[in-house]
């Protein structure tokens, strides 16, 4: 099978300009309504070269720590300490000799943080959509900002960093539906800033609405379902003998009534 | 032969062409480039399309239609005179007039052509417009999705430089935001968001609200108790105060109320934006979610472009300023924008030697998949999950599968629902259709199905389903959506109107001009209304005599009275 650098023309290691170059050139040369298919399959080589140097850039970054705050990987705060974290942890900042002035997004978390706190707040749709709705959200990387905070925010106090399933969703299922389709996240695998593997996390945690084995849902391609299957699966392993409580019973009863006529016949 | 670009709008509508010079907008009967998308009948019966068309809306408001485009892809359907018509039908009576103004222009048959689309139209809305195309006579190559269109205009003046642009476009009656990557001749757009109900029109809407609440504060629905001339009076004249309120601070206004009483009306800049606070809010949300889904900061953005005439409101200017603290770009036109990016789209498909170094690619704004059951518990399923098969943003064309399988052993066919949109239920997506396939029964397992949408270049939506057992592949049209029009329907539909009427085009002048006169009437009383029933008189007689050129004189001697009343109305 031909690897993207082939399709493209380009060497492995070569960079996000030669690799937009050799696919500018390939496309000029195909017609996308009569050859759909030579299209896709020089669209998926570009893309997947374009996936390869990000995860390049995110390995220097690693290695060389990162360069620019706002391109924090969640992969960094999860190397973190194992430790729940009981506070809330927003974005790197500088650490700095004046006093602290709570920039917007704090502010807004702040108001997150006592709406998931009040015993009633955390499941109405409406305190959410005020917040939304919010003036400082104006400014579109206030709004950036925000949305990767209240990701964070979710994913410390969900256990994605500390691996407890234990732990369920402290929102419930409507608010949690209306939250994913204002951001769009359960369909957001096309973005560039953070691994899809968390908004399919976040998806099996928050959407499912019990545990259970999963049939007609096997996909081809790799996500959420394969996730959640085995999600389930270990579930339904963890919970062994009780869970085939009905099975059981069935078992004793026919047994039971195998004994009985046994014995009748017997007599 | 040439293939026309149309930007089929809500309020307007355009035609162009692409010439060796780039592309140029054709001019209508009236020598505009923007013709009203409105419909109606003469008082002959004739079919009257544009200006007079919009200016009889408020003398003739039974025999009128306008907006109709928010109508596109469903069972809507409007008396005009004897017959119902749907929004496909008016659509195509307006691509029929402008097809009409441009072999005028060309003196060659037009036959192709591409036209624009909201990017955020969907499947139905898509296939309705192809269908309007068809029912006008029109071999519809392409459909372009308006932003893109508004990109390949701008991109074309520096398509060397490399840059990242985002185009909001706010029309009439849609509202889609897209975030462009430009680099070596290649126009890439990299997101799409945006709401197919929301535009200028709201905009309007809610000034003729809050004029109707002026005039009798007591009843707040005073709206739905007018006269239907009195409501289509007094939404034209708030269109006129809101398009008026871009340049001054305060616009006031002449209305003859139902009790035949001239009032008064003004509305300030200030009143306006506080009344449009909802529908600004509304306007954010797209412009977020493109600029999330393409992972961009402010700065990454090197212009932001505004498209769309409803852009040149003051309150969306300063919401974009203070969204991406920079001010907006608009140097060409943005009624004409659109229009001419179709053009170049049609230079693209006719491949145009001077677009031989361009391309351009689109995606898909919004994610399509199927409804799903999750076996929750043993033997216990839940439906209604949305299964998401093409996600949002991907580069089209594209075709995606996924294998489901059946429920139940034995089960022996699948009701498959189709949807689009971004929420994890399908009750809240957009019900795109239902295909039904058999299954073999099969006790012994469960039957996989392999699932395949594909998504073309003018983003129409296929679906292919292979049993896997059988290796049986149905090709499948989607049905049970009230909305679309079949094959033979399209074709009736094209008989039909066919047979209608058509003004004559080199009356259209003349017709318009007497709408004109008409509604000025409407709007007047005492002596004003005495002088233009006398303006009125003279025209008629001019017409009555048949000659032209004293018609066109009769014309001139009347434009400046009428125009010093259409002034004394509005201030």
């Amino acid at each position: 099978m031909a690897t993207w650098w082939d399709i493209l023309g380009v060497e492995q290691a070569a960079d996000l300009r030669a690799v937009k170059r050799a696919y500018a050139a390939k496309l000029k040369t195909i017609r996308q309504d009569e050859n759909p298919k030579e299209f896709m399959v020089l669209r998926a080589a570009y893309d997947a070269g374009r996936a390869a140097i990000a995860q390049r850039e995110i390995r220097c970054e690693e290695q060389f720590g990162s360069q620019d705050w706002h391109m924090v990987k969640v992969t960094d705060l999860q190397s973190r300490d194992g430790k729940p974290q009981d506070s809330i942890e927003y974005w790197d900042t500088e650490p700095s000799s004046q006093p602290h002035i709570p920039g917007p997004v704090e502010l807004l978390m702040d108001e997150v943080d006592k709406l998931m706190k009040s015993p009633w707040g955390a499941g109405s749709i409406a305190s959410w959509q005020n917040i939304l709705d919010d003036e400082r959200l104006d400014d579109i990387d206030v709004y950036g900002d925000f949305e990767h905070a209240l990701l964070n925010y979710f994913l410390n106090i969900h256990g994605f960093f500390n691996d407890d399933e234990n732990i369920s969703p402290k929102i419930n299922l409507d608010v949690a539906h209306f939250l994913f389709t204002h951001f769009g996240w359960r369909q957001k695998r096309n973005t560039v800033n953070i691994d899809p593997a968390v908004y399919d996390w976040l998806a099996a945690k928050f959407l499912q609405p019990k545990r259970g084995p999963v049939y007609g849902q096997a996909r081809t391609d790799e996500g959420l379902a394969e996730r959640v299957f085995e999600a389930q699966a270990q579930a339904n392993a963890s919970r062994g003998f009780w869970y085939h409580l009905d099975v059981i019973i069935l078992g004793l009863i026919a047994a039971f009534i195998v004994v009985v006529i046994t014995l009748v016949s017997f007599f | 032969m040439s293939i026309v670009g149309i930007d089929l709008g809500t309020t307007n509508s355009l035609i162009s062409v692409f010439t060796d010079d780039g592309p140029k907008l054709i001019p209508n009967a009236l020598g505009d480039y923007l013709t009203p998308s409105a419909v109606g009948l003469s008082d002959k019966g004739q079919v009257l399309v544009g200006q007079a068309a919009k200016d009889r809306l408020v003398t003739h408001p039974a025999l009128t239609q306008a907006r109709f485009k928010r109508y596109m892809g469903t069972n809507w359907s409007q008396k005009l005179g004897r017959k119902h018509y749907r929004a496909e039908d008016l659509s195509a009576l307006v691509l029929g007039s402008l097809k009409r103004d441009a072999e005028n222009y060309l003196g060659e048959t037009v036959e192709r052509a591409i036209i624009s689309v909201p990017a955020y139209f969907n499947d139905t809305q898509r296939k309705a417009t192809m269908a309007a195309g068809q029912i006008a006579g029109l071999k519809v190559e392409r459909l372009i999705n308006e932003p893109t269109a508004a990109a390949l205009a701008y991109g074309l003046n520096d398509k060397d430089r490399e840059s990242t642009f985002l185009v909001v476009d706010l029309g009439g009656g849609t509202f889609d935001v897209s975030i462009l990557e430009m680099f070596d001749g290649v126009m890439e757009v990299r997101a799409s968001a945006g709401d197919a109900f929301l535009g200028g029109e709201d905009f309007t809407d809610i000034v003729t609200k809050y004029f109707a609440e002026k005039l009798s504060p007591k009843q707040a629905s005073k709206l739905d108790k007018m006269s239907a001339k009195k409501a289509a009076m007094l939404r034209d004249l708030a269109d006129q105060a809101k398009a008026k309120l871009s340049s001054e601070h305060e616009v006031s206004f002449k209305f003859i109320d139902d009790k035949s009483v001239e009032q008064t009306l003004s509305l300030t800049r200030a009143k306006f934006e506080e009344i449009s606070e909802g529908l600004l809010k509304k306007l954010r949300h797209p412009i977020q979610r493109a600029v999330m889904d393409a992972g961009l900061r402010a700065e990454n953005i090197d212009q932001v472009v505004l498209v769309g005439g409803a852009t040149r409101m003051p309150v969306v200017r300063s919401l974009i300023a203070r969204m991406f603290k920079t001010f907006p770009v608009h140097n060409l036109n943005p009624d004409h924008v659109i229009a001419m990016g179709a053009a170049v789209q049609a230079g693209l498909v006719s491949r145009h030697k001077a677009l031989d170094d361009v391309v351009m690619t689109d995606v898909c704004p919004f994610t399509l998949g199927t409804e799903l059951s999750i076996e929750v518990a043993k033997g216990h399923h839940e439906d209604g999950h949305f299964q998401p098969i093409i996600e949002r943003n991907t580069v089209i064309p594209v075709s995606r599968s996924v294998v489901n399988y059946t429920m139940q052993k034995g089960q022996t066919s699948i009701d498959l629902r189709i949807f689009q949109g971004e929420a994890p239920r399908v009750d809240n997506n957009v019900y795109l259709g239902q295909v039904n396939i058999p299954i073999p029964k099969n006790m012994k397992k469960h039957e996989a199905v392999d699932i395949r949408f594909t998504y073309d270049v003018s983003g129409v939506l296929e679906v292919l389903v292979k049993v896997l057992s059988t290796e049986k592949t149905n090709r499948l049209i989607i049905e049970g959506n009230p909305g679309a029009l079949s094959k033979s329907e399209i074709d009736a539909r094209f008989k039909a109107l066919d047979k209608l009427k058509i003004h004559p085009r080199d009356e259209t002048v003349n017709a318009a001009f007497m709408a004109r006169l008409a509604k000025s009437y409407e709007n007047h009383l005492g002596d004003a209304r005495k002088d233009i029933q006398y303006l009125i008189g003279v025209f008629e007689a001019a017409l009555a005599r048949q000659n032209k050129h004293e018609i066109s004189e009769a014309r001139d001697e009347i434009e400046p009275h009428l125009q010093a009343y259409e002034d004394r109305s509005i201030f």
